[in-house]
């Protein structure tokens, strides 16, 4: 923030935001995750063979696969975003967003969207067999499904598509009007904002409409790997970095320590990461120079992640000690370290050598989990540790909920990459030795056996922080002033 | 520049993302422009009968198959112009041209309505067709009626969709690496006219097995298996991971209902356009095994 617009500024930052809407949105990704965490153990439960719910046609762990995925993607990390972004635009240029109206019917409407998803991808299925949806899937010669769609991660409902991209656009501009308003240049988690809002329409557009309804086979091969990479690529991680530019300089007090490192790590994301979607397809009849390319820009993207990183690890050069007693803080840095990790790994899972053994396997399940719990939804729970408080006006109810639901996390997450990371490899090589298709599936349950209790963990730290949150919300509040919040962020405090 | 609105928007936000659109779906789309074969539909076909001796003739008709290449195609052994949308219409009216021009060296026939598509110019799904018809008569009848390229057309239709709803696709994959012994294990490896098809939009491809790839299954096992299969898995695959789905039968893997149905065609369907249909395994260990 430069001198000038700090002049401009005349009413004080904390106004400027709804803290009743952010924590409305805080709790609906609460509640979605919760929602995602039981598809997800019912999966696990159904791959080791001990669903206890089998046979119930709403209950399928086909269908609670894909709600497991959905209500991450857009009931929790959407809504986790949303409500941040809430926070922090308003901060970052010190004006309110276009209008409070908008944003809370963009909080209905979005509620609306998942909740619809969530109950065509359960329920559509059941209701296929209809003659008037089979008539006009013949004329149409269209994949017009109640439920899922065929795209990972696009199986949004066909009727849903078009009310979702209304609201990413509504997002958008209420978004964006306090950027064109403030004045001066922006600040580095503003660039990723501004890229976002747009990437993640145009990623949502191309992924939800495209493969169904205008390209077929191969070329829609491309398009979906496109799309499924875009959406971590151009929505979830822009707005995790930008999370990342905002909140630790403010919790260490301190600038980011080089804003050239800065401009590469955007621009170099912004470059490189839309290009890579066809890595997802190796081995497919798509053009092997499209493959070639994918792998390439894959590697160069890993090498601009080292920069971010670097960079962060510079602004807390001198000031490590603070992970150890500021919570927040350290949810963000275990995040980097994961997302280093996971960057790491995609430079050599993404070569055609070791994509001949572990493509289809485990491996890849553990690293989306690495990125999608382990850096993402870590960080959220780093801005959620560190707002609620704020929201609430009230400190943490116990200090030691909140340092079970970090290790449960952290230490879950890391056991359950490393457990389908291993299995991954097996996988692999069974498949490629000829074995009897059944070994693979023999072999792999003592993994899922482990896999099922990290995720439990995981579930079980997700259970600390909501039973802390309900005490935290039953306390009376204790202040007005923000500063007595950080009370929790010291052990002595507690 | 890099750190203006403008900048981060236009070049970052769209101009990079357009870059990407252009390298990653223009290209492949440019370079594949393949027609969608659709499961049935009904085109008007004209025949045509050529003098070869009459070079100038040849000639303007050449430039009209390079210029139009949809609108003409081999049927029954005889070069058709096909006619139904804008496009052909107007490969007509050319043709009815060259008709006045040329009134002995060419002949432009009748139109005639033929069925075109994945049921109607595929022997080997009309047979599982009608196989499903002689083995679940009155399922068959109380679901589908009768035996016909309509009835298939609807099942395949649906089956695709239930594939799709119930999640199938996010175990099994449809397609054939030419690595890891995939074709010795599954048949020959996925080329990319195979995809070209209205069941492939969007397309199945698949980024996870943990049940085995599907994209040579059909004619593989019996509709009886699929259909005990599906009623509960571990009945035909000791130890098979997968759910069960009751629902798609009336109370017994005897008695399928139209979603059964629609899925067992559906399934037979996977690589039946292939000349090595069905597919068995080559290697001795593989085929010794459950599979």
């Amino acid at each position: 923030m430069n001198a000038e617009s700090s002049r401009v500024a005349v009413e004080s930052p904390g106004d400027l935001v709804d803290r009743r809407l952010v924590a409305w949105f805080y709790l609906a990704a609460c509640l979605f995750l919760l929602v995602s965490m039981l598809g997800g153990i019912l999966m696990a439960l159904q791959l080791v063979r001990w669903n206890p719910l089998k046979g119930i046609e709403f209950l399928s762990p086909g269908r609670w696969r894909m709600v497991h995925t959905n209500a991450v993607a857009y009931g929790f990390l959407a809504n986790a975003f949303l409500g941040t972004l809430h926070w922090a635009v308003p901060r970052l240029t010190m004006k309110p967003v276009a209008s409070r109206a908008l944003s809370y019917f963009i909080f209905f409407a979005w509620q609306l969207v998942v909740l619809a998803t969530a109950g065509g991808l359960i329920f559509g299925p059941s209701f296929q067999a209809q003659p008037w949806l089979e008539e006009l899937t013949a004329q149409t010669q269209l994949s017009l499904s109640l439920g899922a769609q065929g795209v990972e991660w696009g199986e949004t409902p066909f009727w849903i598509d078009p009310v979702a991209l209304v609201g990413l656009l509504l997002v958008a501009i209420n978004f964006m009007v306090p950027v064109a308003r403030s004045k001066g240049p922006m600040y580095v988690s503003l660039w990723y904002f501004v890229a976002a809002y747009i990437w993640t329409i145009l990623t949502y557009g191309m992924g939800n409409l495209m493969p169904e309804y205008a390209v077929a086979g191969t070329n829609a091969g491309a398009i979906t790997g496109l799309f499924i990479h875009d959406l971590v690529g151009l929505f979830v991680t822009p707005m995790g970095w930008g999370l990342m530019y905002y909140f630790v300089p403010i919790i260490l007090q301190r600038p980011i320590w080089s804003h050239g490192l800065s401009l590469v790590g955007f621009w170099g994301l912004a470059f490189f990461y839309p290009l890579q979607g066809i890595h997802h397809f190796l081995y497919t009849p798509i053009p092997m120079f499209l493959q070639y390319g994918a792998v390439i820009s894959t590697i160069a993207v890993e090498l601009v992640v080292a920069t971010v990183i670097i960079n962060f690890v510079g602004t807390i050069w001198g000031d490590g000690e603070k992970i150890k007693s500021n919570l927040p803080l350290r949810w963000f840095y275990c995040g980097m370290l994961y997302y280093f990790i996971t960057c790491f790994q995609c430079a050599f899972q993404v070569t055609l050598t070791f994509q001949k053994l572990i493509h289809f396997t485990d491996w890849v399940v553990g690293h989306a989990h690495l990125v999608m719990f382990g850096v993402f939804s870590m960080w959220i729970f780093g801005a959620m540790t560190y707002l609620f408080p704020r929201l609430l006006r009230r400190p943490w109810y116990s200090r030691q909920l909140a340092e079970w639901h970090f290790w449960l996390s952290a230490v879950g997450v890391f056991v359950m990459w490393l457990d389908l990371t291993f299995a991954g490899v097996f996988q692999g090589f069974w498949w490629s030795s000829l074995q009897p298709w059944m070994d693979s599936v023999n072999g792999a349950v003592p993994f899922w056996i482990t896999r099922l209790f990290a995720g439990l963990a995981m579930a079980g730290g997700f259970g600390c922080f909501l039973v802390n949150l309900y005490k935290t919300w039953r306390m009376p509040p204790v202040s007005e002033s923000e500063e007595t919040m950080d009370l929790m962020l010291e052990p002595a405090t507690v | 520049m890099f750190e203006s609105k403008g900048g981060v928007f236009f070049i970052g936000g769209v101009g990079f993302f357009a870059f990407a659109f252009l390298a990653n779906v223009v290209v492949p789309m440019a370079m594949f422009e393949r027609e969608v074969t659709p499961v049935l539909d009904r085109e008007m076909h004209f025949a045509l009968e050529v003098d070869e001796d009459e070079t100038k003739l040849v000639k303007r008709l050449d430039e009209l198959r390079a210029a139009h290449p949809r609108a003409f195609r081999t049927h029954e052994g005889a070069e058709v112009a096909v006619g139904l949308d804008a496009e052909h219409r107007f490969v007509k009216q050319e043709l009815d041209k060259l008709q006045e021009e040329f009134p002995d060296a060419l002949s432009v026939g009748e139109g005639a309505e033929v069925a075109v598509g994945l049921v109607p110019e595929n022997r080997n799904i009309q047979k599982q067709f009608e196989e499903l018809e002689r083995r679940y008569p009155e399922a068959f009848a109380e679901h589908f009626g009768e035996v016909s390229d309509e009835t298939c057309a609807q099942a395949l239709r649906l089956g695709r969709q239930v594939y799709i709803g119930e999640g199938c696709w996010h175990c099994h994959s449809q397609f054939i690496r030419p690595v890891s012994n995939e074709s010795l294990r599954w048949g020959s490896v996925a080329a990319s006219e195979e995809y070209d098809n209205e069941l492939q939009k969007p397309v199945l491809f698949g980024t996870r097995r943990v049940g085995p790839d599907l994209s040579r299954q059909g004619g593989r096992h019996g509709h009886d298996w699929h259909a005990v299969h599906l009623f509960e898995p571990t009945w035909t695959s000791p130890g098979s991971p997968m759910p069960s789905y009751p629902w798609f039968f009336d109370g017994s893997p005897e008695k399928p209902n139209r979603r059964g149905l629609a899925l067992i065609t559906y399934l037979q369907w996977l690589g039946s356009w292939l000349d090595e249909y069905p597919y068995y395994e080559e290697f001795d260990e593989v085929k010794g095994g459950q599979y």
